[in-house]
């Protein structure tokens, strides 16, 4: 199956990354990151040219990611009001990823990309701002896409080897992230509501 | 509060969001070293047996060789302007794909003994 799709990427490539990266975006089981990668290596071999790779992916990337939120908008809203006006959790939950949901997509779309689809859907059903969508939106898609074709270059051939070593970084960085975000919320300077030092106190 | 403290009300207070920071922190240590190893180890692979998918391109990178001059050397096509996989030639040209390897595993023999004498202070010859 890899053979096979390697030797359709030097042949079709521009074209083959479009289509492949834009079905990826709807949750499609096509292996995006795997074609990037190799068309990383064909770059490097002389074979493709990286503006053309860059824009192609670029196009099908961001095409794809708006199309979901644009779905998100229309159809989610309303699902998602209606579950709003009988849970406030979710209302709040709603509200919080409309305001600051960006930090969120942006790391999605590279860090946990097999979620991209569904966070764009649920940003678009939370009426994240289209203007933020694209502006946290690009940013990832752009990381993303900057990571599998470096990696691609450097590995240039070695498919086992970079995708390992991709595996390995973006393991890595999420588990960075999330050891400094919880060690901030566990150990960090907060006020403390006086009612909490109440309780403390007295226990 | 000291750190000391702080460590013990969160130990306290949230064990639950404790394990998983723990957890994260090891996981994040663990990877590190990993890929720490895996930079310090790791060397490009040397060339390797060619296969359907690659290109000429891919050959020259693996030999460090102008890959439009390999093509010259075995007569096989130049890219126009997408480039051929070694699979595709063979087809094209209904022979099988180890044909295709012969001519250019033999491009690439006589273009490093080329190089080769080149550098053995002979001086480029003009071919």
């Amino acid at each position: 199956m890899t053979e096979w799709l390697l030797s359709l990427v030097p042949t079709y490539g521009p074209v083959l990354l479009v289509v492949a990266i834009f079905l990826s975006c709807f949750a499609l089981p096509v292996p995006a990151s795997m074609l990037l990668l190799a068309a990383g290596g064909f770059i490097a071999a002389g074979d493709l040219q990286l503006v053309t790779i860059a824009g192609a992916s670029f196009a099908g990337l961001a095409a794809g990611d708006h199309s979901v939120y644009v779905m998100g908008r229309i159809g989610g809203t309303r699902l998602a009001a209606r579950l709003g006006r009988r849970s406030a959790p979710i209302a709040r939950a709603r509200a919080k990823l409309a305001e600051r949901g960006g930090f969120f997509l942006f790391l999605s779309r590279w860090l946990f990309s097999p979620i991209a689809p569904y966070v764009n859907f649920a940003a678009g059903a939370a009426g994240l701002r289209w203007l933020r969508f694209l502006a946290w939106g690009t940013a990832g898609e752009i990381v993303w896409l900057a990571i599998f074709i470096t990696l691609g270059y450097v590995f240039a051939g070695s498919l086992e080897a970079a995708s390992k070593f991709a595996f390995d970084a973006i393991v890595l960085i999420g588990a960075a992230v999330l050891t400094v975000a919880l060690g901030i919320w566990l150990f960090g300077h907060h006020k403390r509501h006086p009612l909490e030092d109440r309780l403390s106190r007295s226990s | 509060m000291t750190i000391r403290d702080r460590i013990r009300q969160a130990m306290r207070e949230r064990p639950k969001a404790m394990a998983v920071f723990l957890l994260a922190a090891a996981i994040t240590v663990f990877f590190a070293v990993r890929l720490l190893l895996h930079a310090l180890f790791w060397e490009p692979p040397g060339p390797r047996p060619l296969e359907p998918w690659m290109t000429v391109g891919v050959v020259g990178r693996m030999y460090h060789l102008s890959p439009r001059e390999i093509d010259a050397r075995a007569g096989l096509p130049q890219p126009d302007p997408r480039p051929y996989t070694l699979a595709q030639i063979a087809e094209d040209r209904g022979v099988p794909v180890e044909d295709i390897y012969a001519l250019v595993n033999a491009a690439v023999a006589e273009l490093k003994a080329r190089e080769d004498a080149g550098d053995q202070g002979q001086g480029r010859d003009g071919r």
